[in-house]
């Protein structure tokens, strides 16, 4: 069951205007892929996201998301079908322009903060997109300063809070400075205050947004649509609020509401 | 295994060298055909995972004990080149950064333990496999008898370099005798750890075992759309040219070995009357030019002789063996049409299953301090802090054991590099690798009897060790890494013939003693300037040194991800080891064998997973196999500082030289 579609009438309510030929951030045709040890995660996903959407990808444990986030940039890839990132094909010569458009937040923070301080981690991409100098500096406090941990830089990062963590890894991606940034489940393990101070942060940025996750109210409060990955395939697409007021496409696909949740009471 | 500085003479060890270099070199060309993006940090994690594997020493017989070399494991985890790269990058750093194994026996160590493992290793796993039925069992079993082969053959390329180099004056057959008797033994517990390894890597991500890519079946995929599309999987190609080659490849190497193995001990010592070695071993023990000693014309007859028996016998066996080949792969041809489809469905059907989520449990690392880092346990097989907090244990050996076991409690705490503010601290990491490696060899290749130059070295060290600001007590204690050698020193003079003098009424060789005291004075040297190194320098501003120096960038890459990873598998060690002893675990015996190989198999899951997430997310931030790392340029003052070291010690190598 698919209720909306294009997405095109959730632009206005990010309140960003772009050029209406302009090519969309996230473009996904027929996308399907199978893991060297045959296990097939996507069989086909169609998927098309304007600049400076915001868009909430649900969908149950084992649905294929992190896979699916793992092509925005190219690093699965080889299945059929095609990725495009503001008009350009994700193929092996594209791949690091690519990798600086499509920022990834990974689901566990651990993963993807290794360097010695967490100066040194937010520094690593620009870095190795050849930013020296003064310039990788700057770069590298206006992330921290988005993220609010400026005063934690020269800290190692696993001696940060967990919420602290996840928010270093969204400096990490920030400092890159990219057109869309993906979230694997990003509230996940966050203590409601740490959730809050995120939400801020993300609210506050002026990029395309896709968050993979199974918290709907968070989903509901961040992206004005959503997209329902079930199987390997898109099986829902259109306002946030519509598909979380549909209590049997939910359950069909295995995704719960909080007790007590009305999305329909809500704004 | 790993030859100390001083035991093998210059001219073979730098023959040794180059062979090396020149095998490193075909690697590196090699593995451009098994190394993808996604694939390069495997090759750090086989590294890391044969360094740690490398630390778990297993009992062989009473009172020795063994450590797996890894080459066999590596090549099929990783494909022989990669393999054969990443024995290499662990020797590298194991000789570099921790004093084990010598710089100037690095040809050899490489030689033997890398090139010779990976390449008898793999031949012998390419012929098994061709010989058995395609399925995991068979590569389980080809795994454990290529490494049940591989060590004894590096041995008995220890032997070959010894024979053709040796400082001492040991006969050969004796050496011969005791290290393939206790490789051996070493193969087997190789084996076992290999097979299981392999094993358990099978189950649950086939996809990660290099010589199990026979086993993949071509995929589909279905779309919605309900066309078909190929799988994005790597195809195996011209496995029968390879294996056509690696048969090849192993007449030449069996028959190399077949010379040493089937040269009974009596036999080598009659060759070696007739020609004379026996004579010049006297005046071997007065002559100390590390050019002396390898002039034996009369050996490489008999050598060439016994080869070519040796080959013929091989051809003779392989042969036959060929045939062997040949009917199996006709009957079970035969037989497939009738069992065809329950065993490809068997092979194809591979379960994945997610072991990941129970080890990134997302407060794993937020208690930091409290558990030492992997590094610090690392290195712990190389301190001595283990062995003072673990007085039970007798021999570096059991010290090693007991670190990896993680019985060392606190054993790790302090780390390698030693901070300090000094002017050995400022000087650019290139700087300090090109000294350390210059001065190694000036010490190797001066005269056993010049006894004062050697006490001047030592000095020059001290001072170094004075300027760096580096307690004399911490190198003091670091150098137990030396105790292996120290041992085999002191059988020396009881094993050497020649001309005998009696000491407090024991008959002692005085070229024995020579021996002893050329390989302890030199062997020493080398692992106090590694030490010193070590203290100075972290392992960070290495590789960026290493980088300066030029070596090959996907060296330095192996080895960056081996030293990332290297935390990975010590933190998961410890949490294995945790979970083992929660449940009564304790280990130290025969019967624990087992118990280390399955776990070594989950360990390499484990790590390789959490590795492979790190990775994915280095890619994601642009990363494209070289590390941003910040190092500057080596000024010419610091050169010049640099160098006073080296210079120093050459002016003393060459007035020994006049004086004798
Ligand atoms: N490396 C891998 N190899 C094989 N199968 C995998 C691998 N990673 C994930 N899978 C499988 O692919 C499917 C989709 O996984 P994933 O994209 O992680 O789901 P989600 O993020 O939606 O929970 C799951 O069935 C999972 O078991
Ligand atoms: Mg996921």
């Amino acid at each position: 069951m698919t209720i909306a579609d294009n997405g095109t009438d959730t632009l206005e309510v990010v309140g960003r205007q772009d050029r209406p030929d302009a090519p969309p951030s996230l473009l996904l045709e027929r996308v399907a892929y199978a893991y060297p040890d045959g296990h097939q995660a996507l069989f086909g996903v169609d998927l098309r996201i304007g600049r400076g959407e915001r868009v909430a990808l649900l969908g149950p444990n084992g649905a294929g998301k992190t896979t699916l986030v793992m092509h925005l940039n190219g690093i699965l890839g080889g299945g059929d079908g095609t990725v495009s990132v503001g008009g350009l094909p994700v193929v092996k010569d594209t791949l690091q322009e690519v990798r600086r458009r499509v920022g990834i937040v990974f689901q566990d923070p651990d993963d993807q903060l290794f360097m010695p301080t967490v100066r040194d981690d937010v520094a690593f991409g620009p870095a190795n997109l050849g930013v020296r100098g003064a310039e990788l500096d700057a770069r590298v406090d206006r992330a921290l300063a988005a993220v609010r941990l400026g005063d934690l830089a020269d800290r190692p990062p696993y001696h940060l809070s967990f919420g602290q963590r996840r928010r270093a890894a969204v400096a990490t991606v920030l400092a890159m400075e990219p057109e869309v940034i993906v979230l694997d489940e990003p509230s996940s393990n966050l203590d409601p205050a740490s959730r809050r101070e995120l939400a801020q942060i993300l609210l506050s940025l002026d990029v395309t947004i896709l968050m993979v996750t199974h918290d709907l109210p968070y989903a509901l409060e961040l992206c004005p649509r959503s997209v329902i990955l079930s199987d390997g395939v898109i099986a829902a697409d259109g306002p946030t609020k519509e598909i979380l007021s549909d209590p049997d496409l939910l359950a069909a696909h295995r995704l719960e509401l909080p007790f007590g949740f009305d999305p329909r009471v809500l704004g | 295994m790993h030859v100390p500085d001083g035991f093998i003479n210059p001219p073979v060890s730098l023959a040794a060298g180059v062979l090396a270099g020149a095998g490193v070199a075909l690697c590196l060309r090699g593995t451009r055909r098994e190394l993808d993006e996604r694939t390069a940090p495997l090759a750090g994690l086989v590294a890391a995972f044969v360094f740690a594997a490398q630390m778990i020493n297993f009992p062989v017989a009473a009172g020795t004990s063994g450590h797996l070399l890894g080459g066999a494991l590596a090549a099929i985890l990783a494909g022989p080149w990669t393999g054969a790269l990443c024995v290499a990058v662990v020797l590298l750093v194991q000789s570099l950064f921790f004093a084990d194994g010598g710089l100037t026996a690095l040809g050899v160590n490489i030689t033997d333990m890398s090139l010779i493992t990976v390449l008898v290793g793999w031949a012998v796993f390419k012929v098994v496999v061709a010989v058995l039925p395609r399925t995991r069992v068979s590569v389980v079993a080809a795994s454990a008898v290529s490494a049940f082969v591989a060590v004894p053959a590096a041995s008995l390329g220890f032997v070959g370099f010894y024979a053709l180099g040796g400082t001492s004056d040991v006969p050969v057959p004796t050496v011969l005798a005791a290290m393939t008797g206790v490789h051996v033994l070493i193969g087997v517990g190789e084996a076992l750890i290999t097979g299981a390894t392999v094993a358990s890597v099978l189950a649950v991500r086939p996809d990660l075992v290099h010589g199990a890519r026979h086993l993949h079946r071509r995929l589909e995929l279905r779309t919605t759309a309900g066309d078909a599309a190929p799988a994005p999987v790597a195809h195996p190609g011209g496995v029968r040219r390879f294996v056509v080659g690696s048969l090849l490849v192993s007449l030449v190497v069996a028959g190399v070995v077949s010379f040493w193995a089937s040269t009974a001990p009596d036999g080598l010592n009659k060759v070696a009357a007739d020609t004379g070695v026996g004579q010049t071993e006297t005046a071997h023990a007065a002559d100390g030019s590390p050019f002396s000693g390898y002039g034996t014309s009369g050996v490489a007859d008999a050598f060439a002789s016994k080869a070519v028996a040796g080959v013929t016998g091989v051809l003779v066996t392989l042969a036959v063996a060929g045939g062997v080949v040949v009917l199996v792969r006709r009957r079970s041809a035969r037989r497939a049409a009738a069992t065809t489809a329950p065993a490809q469905a068997g092979a194809g059907t591979y379960a994945y299953s997610v072991t990941t989520a129970g080890s990134t449990a997302p407060d794993a690392r937020s208690d930091g301090p409290a558990v030492p880092s992997a590094a610090d346990r690392l290195q712990a097989r190389y301190s001595t802090q283990a062995a003072r907090e673990n007085g039970a244990a007798d021999t570096a050996a059991e010290y090693a054991a007991q670190a990896a076991r993680g019985g060392g409690g606190a054993a790790g705490a302090h780390r390698l590099y030693r901070h300090a503010e000094s002017p050995v601290h400022r000087l650019s990491p290139q700087s300090k690798l090109a000294a350390t490696v210059l001065f190694v060899f000036v010490v190797v290749a001066t005269p056993r009897e010049a006894v004062w130059a050697f006490a001047v070295y030592a000095l020059l060290l001290a001072g170094v060790t004075a300027v760096a600001r580096i307690p004399a007590g911490l190198v003091l204690r670091r150098m137990v890494v030396e105790v292996p050698f120290v041992l085999f020193a002191v059988l020396m003079p009881f094993l050497s013939r020649g001309e005998q003098v009696d000491v407090l009424g024991v008959s002692l060789s005085v070229g024995g003693l020579w021996s002893a005291w050329n390989v302890l004075a030199k062997a020493t040297l080398g692992v106090v300037c590694s030490i010193l190194l070590a203290a100075t320098t972290d392992l960070r501003a290495l590789l960026v040194g290493l980088e300066r120096l030029k070596m090959p960038s996907l060296l330095v890459q192996i080895m960056s991800f081996m030293v990332r990873y290297g935390d990975v598998i010590g933190d998961e060690m410890h949490r294995m080891r945790i979970a083992r002893e929660s449940r009564g675990f304790t280990g130290g015996d025969l019967r624990a064998l087992p118990v280390v190989a399955r776990s070594a198999g989950a360990l390499f899951i484990r790590s390789y997973e959490r590795g492979e997430r790190v990775h994915l997310a280095m890619l994601s931030r642009g990363y494209t196999g070289t590390l941003p790392l910040q190092g500057e340029a080596t000024t010419a003052a610091q050169w010049r500082t640099a160098l006073v070291l080296p210079a120093g010690a050459l002016v003393v190598a060459l007035t020994a030289w006049v004086l004798r």
